[in-house]
């Protein structure tokens, strides 16, 4: 990693430790389980695993629409957003109104508290993966400017 | 008779597109009852994809069963068939269905029915569909060009998709009378839609249909003497509301459909006239996918103006029916599946109509009425099952039980058979790749 890169990720590892910690007294063994039951037909969490959704593996703390290989659409790429844990429990309220015209056809989860524990859920997982795998792949938000494709 | 019977379809090619198990778009893991994800997933011209390899929108299915009716029936229901206890390949099917660009897919179907023993055009929905934004509104905007009215319609309420998803086809149907609207056209017609689904909840959709042109039907593997006459006047129009709360879902929704018919083909000829006007709602409770609950509702009105008919009748100087007819047609069904694998259904069919002796001989009544009750297992479709996704099986028992037939409960055709006569028994195995 060089020094550009260096200060480039910095700032967005620690928007990611910050949101992780702030989890917000979400359930992430229930947020686990809605993963499973909403989240997991079309999202991994595992590093690099693209299914019909991007991976969300270090998804808190990332650009919207950063994942170099996966095909988001228009209104994601335009978003300009960064993932914190309030962005996504807002975002997971109804995401099609939250951001019109993304691809995802998931119409949200209405409880507050369910949303908390899914987000919950992602940042345990992230803060259970080695701090190098967390990192190394995020990007600069600007790369979500319609510049990261 | 309806040697057509069974409009059933799952597609083992979408779930290879998307990466999705069955179950993600279908209740119980097979088709064809679409969960909410599924209907966005129709009305997005089936282009939703994983990017992952090469996509090649090819599926096939078959489907065939063992048919008992309570007593024989007055004559085998086709030339290769007994009076009773048959057992038939009833369909093998093949598909074009999935993506072909960005915004525009396919569900084309060609079959060949092993009863009738020919190839045919079945099922056709081509469709593009785009998204815009305007402001905070996300307004799908798509075309469908298909070949049956409601066949584009994404709810399992309307005709084309309603239950029986699949029937015997060498049994009594539903009655020798329906509306147009309910697959008196398909699929010797050809349509075109302008539709639009706003924020994932409002479907308003408006189209027309044209009859193929005889030698066009004959082409299509329709058979040379089903000619539908020419088509004229036809308006097809739609409007639902859907509300998704993820774990449940319901819809209401508005049909129309206006056609007039020529049948023959005589340019300046008289017309019967059909207004069709309908409601419907859908309901379906998912959970966290262990119980499956779904339930369905239509109603159809249709009035009639059967100007050529009549027109006919005094020609040939024999007695003419009413010039004015109506036809109502209710259908109620529910599902329950378990772990979306063990389902039963129950369903209610009644068509009825106004009195016409001439028209309705020997009963002088349309009314044919009845009950269905299904149990099936479904062992695959699951994000964990075996031969994902190329192993899809759906096991079935279906009972029907008429209350009325062609008008009357007893004596129906008027040499005494009871409309019970006909109850029907149907053992079927599915199978889809």
């Amino acid at each position: 990693m060089n020094l550009k890169t260096f200060l480039r990720v910095i700032p967005l590892a620690c928007i990611s430790i910050a949101a992780g910690a702030a989890q917000a007294g979400g359930d992430p063994a229930h947020g686990a389980e809605l993963f499973q039951q909403n989240c997991a037909a079309c999202h991994s969490h595992e590093r690099g695993q693209n299914l019909v959704g991007p991976s969300l593996f270090s998804v808190v703390g990332r650009a919207a629409a950063s994942i170099a290989d996966f095909a988001y659409s228009d209104a994601m790429k335009r978003s300009g957003i960064v993932w914190t844990q309030d962005q996504l429990v807002a975002y997971l309220k109804a995401p099609r109104r939250f951001i019109p015209g993304i691809k995802m056809m998931f119409p949200g989860l209405p409880d507050q508290k369910d949303r908390e524990d899914v987000v919950a859920f992602l940042s345990k997982a992230q803060e259970s993966a080695p701090a190098s795998l967390t990192t190394i792949d995020v990007p600069s938000p600007n790369a979500a400017l319609g510049v990261a494709k | 008779m309806l040697l057509f019977a069974g409009q059933a379809s799952a597609l083992p090619s979408y779930a290879r597109q998307t990466g999705y198990a069955c179950i993600k778009c279908h209740v119980g893991g097979f088709g064809p009852q679409l969960t909410p994800y599924g209907v966005r997933f129709k009305l997005a011209a089936y282009t939703e994809t994983d990017h992952k390899g090469l996509k090649i929108p090819v599926a096939a299915f078959i489907y065939g069963g063992f048919t008992h009716t309570e007593k024989d029936q007055p004559t085998p229901p086709t030339p290769h068939t007994a009076v009773n206890d048959n057992t038939t390949l009833d369909q093998i099917s093949g598909f074009i269905a999935g993506r072909w660009f960005e915004d525009m897919g396919s569900f084309v179907q060609v079959t060949y029915n092993g009863n009738t023993k020919g190839l045919s055009t079945d099922n056709t929905d081509i469709r593009y569909a785009h998204d815009f934004v305007i402001g905070s509104t996300d307004a799908l905007v798509g075309v469908t060009v298909n070949n049956n009215p409601t066949i584009q319609d994404p709810f399992n309420t309307l005709f084309a998709w309603n239950f029986p998803y699949l029937s015997s086809a060498v049994a009594f149907g539903q009655g020798s009378t329906g509306t147009q609207i309910s697959g008196g056209l398909g699929p010797a017609v050809l349509g075109e839609s302008l539709y639009t689904f706003i924020n994932d909840s409002i479907l308003a959709e408006v189209g027309t249909y044209h009859a193929w042109s005889p030698a066009m039907q004959v082409k299509l593997g329709l058979g040379a003497g089903n000619d539908i006459g020419r088509i004229g006047d036809s308006v097809y129009w739609r409007l639902a509301y859907l509300q998704d709360m993820n774990t449940q879902a319901f819809s209401v929704g508005l049909v129309g459909f206006n056609v007039s018919r020529q049948p023959e083909r005589i340019p300046g000829g008289p017309i019967d006239r059909y207004r069709d006007i309908g409601a419907d709602a859908w309901y379906e409770f998912l959970g966290n996918g262990r119980h499956n609950i779904a339930a369905y509702a239509s109603y159809v009105r249709e009035d009639q103006n059967l100007g050529d008919m009549v027109a006919n009748a005094v020609a040939a100087g024999g007695p003419v029916p009413n010039p004015n007819e109506r036809l109502y047609d209710l259908r109620l069904n529910a599902s329950y599946y378990y772990d979306q694998t063990y389902g039963v259904t129950i369903g209610r069919f009644s068509r009825r109509g106004t009195s016409d002796p001439v028209l309705y001989a020997p009963t002088g009544s349309p009314d044919t009425t009845g009950t269905i009750f299904q149990v099936d297992y479904t062992p695959f479709g699951k994000a964990d099952s075996w031969g994902r996704p190329f192993a899809n099986v759906r096991v079935g028992l279906q009972y029907t039980l008429y209350d009325k037939y062609n008008g009357a409960s007893t004596n129906y055709d008027g040499t005494g058979r009871n409309a019970g006569d006909n109850n029907t028994t149907y053992l079927f195995v599915w199978m889809a790749i």
